[in-house]
C-alpha cells in the first residue's frame, strides 16, 4: 500500500503554474536557481537526469532515484502530504529560501503558502499524454539553464518508446486483454484515459477497466473481484508491489486466463509510478510482456 | 494559572517554528503592528509571522476553546460524561458534505474552496435530521436524541463511505487528509469564516452555565424551580452544534480535546458548569494551540496531523483522568 499511496500522491488536481518571472520571453533563464527543492520524484529523476542534480538542496521522501537523491530524501525527510511552509522555506544552507521548489501535490496549500513567502513554486501534474511528460521535462530543462540536456532527454526518450512500441506486430484476432493493478482491497485499475493507459493502448492491449469508467473516479476505478473473474483478462500488470504468487493465490484467479498462461507482470511500483526519464524502462518492461503473452499458446489455445 | 498556560500557548504559535525569529523581534513586530515602535523583521520573516503562524494561532484558539466548550455543554445537557461535540451527527455531516465537495459530485461544484461551506452545511443537515428524527426538536428527552444522533450519524458515515467507494484514489486520500484535521491551511479568510459563529456560540454556551447546574439534578426537578428546560437545552444544542460545525468545516475533524478538557477542568474546579465552561474555553484553546505547536514542528519540514497529536496525548490523560476519578470515590 506503501506504493499505492504514493502513485496516489502523484495524482494531482489543482491548477499547473508557470514562474514565468524567472525566464525571459526568449525562454533563456535569467538567473539559475542554486538551491532547488522537489517534492515529486518524478521531478526529482528529471532534474538529475538533465544535469541539474548539483543544484537540487531537498528533495521529499519518496524521492528514491536516483541514488544521490535517496541520499538527499533521508536527509531532508519531507513528507510530501504534509510539508511545512515554514520548514522548507528555510531548508536550504544557511536557512535561506529555496530558488524554486517543484511540487506535484498541493498538500496544505503548499504552494499559496510558498508563493506567499516569496519563493518560486512550480506544480508538475501527472499527465495524460506522452507528450505532456516530456514537456514537463523540458520545462524543468528551462527552469535551471540546461535546455538542450532536457532536449537530448527528451529525444532519446520518444526513439526508445517508439522503437518499443513499433516492434510489436499487429494482432487484430488476439484480443489482449490487460487487467492493471495499482492498488489492492479493493482492487483499483487505470482506464485508457490515464497516463499509462494511454500507452498500454499503444501497445494494442485492451483494458478491462475502460468499460467501468464513471466521471467521479477520474480514471482510477475501483474494480470488484466479481468483475475482475468475469473479465477474465489475458494479461494481469500489478504496480502495487504483489508478487506473482501472490495474485495467483487469489480467490477464484487461478481459473483466469492470465494465471493458467503465467502472464502476470511484476512492475517495479517506483517505475510505474512515475513518468520522468525512467518512463523507457517501463514500456519496455510491458513491451517485452506483451510480446511474451502474444507467443503464448496456453492464451490462443 | 489557566490564563498563564493560555498565554504560554500563544507565546509558543508565535515564536517557536522551524525558523528561528528572535523573541524580541516578534514582539516588536507585534507593537509596531499596534503602533509602539518599528518592526525589524525582513519581508520573509513578516509573513512567516503574520501570514503563517498568526492565523493559524488565532484559528487553533478558536478551535480548541469551541470544541471544549461544545463538548463541556454537551456532557451537561444530556447528562453523559462521554459526550462529545459531535454527539448528534456533526463529525460524520460534515465528512460527508467534505467528501462530497472534494469529489465533485454532479460537476456542480467545481473547487475545493467550497469545501468548508459545504462541510458546514452537511453538519447542519445532520444535526437537523438528529433534532427532528429524536422526538421533533422541542418535544425530545436527551436520550432520544442521543440515539437519534448515533443512527443519523451512522447513516451519514456510510453514505460518505458509499462515496469514496465510487471515488478516485486521488480523491480518496484528499478526504482522508481532511478527516484526520489540520490547522496547516489556516488563513485569516477561513478565521473570517469561523470567528462570528464561534464568538457568538462560545457567548450563549458560557451564559447558559448556571442553566446547566440547575439541569444536572435533573429535569423534572429544574422544572419545578420554573427553568425553561427544554428552551435552555434548544439554546444550548443548537449553539454547540453550530460553532462545532463551523470550525470543523475549517479545520477538518479534530478528536478528543471536546471531550477530555470539561473532564480535566472538572477535576480541578468542581462540577458546576458555571465554573467548567469559561475554564474549559480558556484550557480547550491552551491545549489545541500547544499541540499544533508541536504538529507543525516535530518533524519539520513536515507535519503532523493534528488529530493525530490530540489523540495521542487525549487517550492517555483520558485515561488517567478515569483512574483518578476511581480513586477519588
Amino acid at each position: 500500500m506503501k506504493h499505492f499511496s504514493r502513485f496516489v500522491v502523484a495524482l494531482t488536481i489543482s491548477a499547473l503554474t508557470f514562474p514565468l518571472a524567472s525566464i525571459t520571453t526568449a525562454g533563456a533563464v535569467t538567473q539559475s536557481p542554486s538551491c532547488i527543492v522537489s517534492l515529486s520524484p518524478t521531478a526529482t529523476a528529471s532534474l538529475y537526469a538533465i544535469g541539474a542534480g548539483s543544484q537540487v538542496g531537498a528533495v521529499d521522501q519518496d524521492s528514491t532515484y536516483p541514488a544521490a537523491a535517496a541520499v538527499l530524501a533521508t536527509k531532508s525527510k519531507i513528507n510530501p502530504l504534509s510539508p511545512s511552509a515554514e520548514g522548507i522555506a528555510t531548508i536550504c544552507a544557511g536557512n535561506t529560501k529555496p530558488s524554486l521548489v517543484v511540487i506535484s501535490y498541493n498538500a496544505n496549500n503548499i504552494e499559496q503558502k510558498l508563493t506567499a513567502l516569496g519563493v518560486k513554486v512550480v506544480t508538475q501534474l501527472a499527465p495524460t499524454s506522452l507528450s505532456g511528460a516530456l514537456a514537463q521535462i523540458k520545462q524543468l530543462g528551462s527552469l535551471t539553464g540546461h535546455v538542450s540536456q532536457a532536449s537530448k532527454l527528451t529525444a532519446s526518450m520518444t526513439k526508445a518508446i517508439n522503437a518499443d512500441v513499433a516492434s510489436i506486430a499487429k494482432h487484430p484476432t488476439k484480443k489482449l486483454t490487460v487487467f492493471y493493478e495499482i492498488g489492492t482491497k479493493p482492487y483499483y485499475s487505470l482506464t485508457s484515459a490515464t497516463f499509462i493507459g494511454s500507452i498500454l493502448k499503444s501497445l494494442g492491449l485492451v483494458n478491462i477497466a475502460d468499460a467501468v469508467a464513471t466521471s467521479a473516479d477520474a480514471g482510477y476505478p475501483s474494480l470488484t473481484p466479481e468483475y475482475v473473474l468475469s473479465s477474465n483478462p489475458k494479461m494481469i500488470i500489478t504496480a502495487d508491489a504483489q508478487s506473482a504468487s501472490d495474485v495467483s493465490a487469489r480467490s477464484g484467479f487461478e481459473n483466469l486466463s492470465a494465471v493458467k498462461a503465467k502472464t502476470i507482470v511484476v512492475l517495479n511500483p517506483n517505475l510505474a509510478s512515475e513518468w520522468g526519464p525512467q518512463l523507457p524502462q517501463l514500456v519496455h518492461a510491458i513491451t517485452t510482456a506483451v510480446k511474451a503473452a502474444l507467443a503464448n499458446n496456453t492464451l490462443w489455445k | 494559572m489557566t490564563f498563564i498556560c493560555l498565554l504560554l500557548a500563544v507565546f509558543c504559535g508565535l515564536v517557536v517554528g522551524p525558523t528561528s525569529i528572535g523573541t524580541s523581534r516578534i514582539f516588536g513586530s507585534l507593537f509596531a503592528h499596534l503602533g509602539i515602535g518599528h518592526s525589524t523583521l525582513d519581508t520573509m520573516q513578516t509573513t512567516i509571522v503574520w501570514q503563517l503562524r498568526a492565523p493559524r494561532l488565532v484559528l487553533g484558539l478558536l478551535a480548541g476553546a469551541m470544541l471544549a466548550v461544545a463538548g463541556g455543554t454537551y456532557q451537561g445537557v444530556f447528562r453523559n460524561p462521554l459526550a462529545d461535540p459531535y454527539l448528534l451527527g456533526v463529525a460524520a455531516g460534515a465528512g460527508l458534505g467534505a467528501t462530497f465537495a472534494i469529489m465533485d459530485v454532479g460537476h456542480a461544484i467545481s473547487t475545493p474552496t467550497w469545501t468548508p461551506l459545504i462541510a458546514f452545511a452537511g453538519a447542519m443537515l445532520a444535526v437537523g435530521c438528529t433534532w427532528l428524527i429524536g422526538g421533533r426538536g422541542m418535544s425530545s428527552n436527551a436520550s432520544t436524541l442521543v440515539l437519534a444522533g448515533v443512527a443519523v450519524a451512522a447513516l451519514l458515515t456510510s453514505a460518505q463511505t458509499f462515496l469514496q467507494q465510487q471515488a478516485s484514489a486521488n480523491s480518496i486520500a484528499r478526504v482522508y487528509i481532511w478527516l484526520l484535521g489540520s490547522l496547516a491551511s489556516a488563513s485569516w479568510s477561513s478565521v473570517n469564516l469561523a470567528l462570528p459563529y464561534v464568538l457568538v456560540c462560545i457567548t450563549i454556551c458560557v451564559l447558559c452555565g448556571q442553566a446547566l447546574d440547575v439541569m444536572s439534578v435533573g429535569e423534572d426537578e429544574a422544572r419545578s424551580l420554573g427553568l425553561p428546560v427544554r428552551r435552555v437545552r434548544t439554546l444550548v444544542i443548537v449553539a454547540s452544534s453550530l460553532g462545532t460545525a463551523a470550525i470543523v468545516s475549517v479545520v477538518g475533524l479534530i478528536g478528543f480535546v471536546g471531550i477530555i478538557v470539561p473532564h480535566i477542568v472538572r477535576l480541578v474546579v468542581g462540577t458546576s458548569y458555571r465554573r467548567i465552561l469559561p475554564i474549559s474555553v480558556v484550557v480547550g484553546a491552551a491545549f489545541l494551540v500547544f499541540a499544533d505547536t508541536i504538529a507543525r514542528t516535530a518533524v519539520s519540514p513536515s507535519e503532523l496531523p493534528l488529530g493525530v497529536i490530540t489523540a495521542l496525548v487525549g487517550a492517555p490523560v483520558f485515561v488517567l483522568v478515569l483512574s483518578l476519578r476511581r480513586i477519588q470515590q
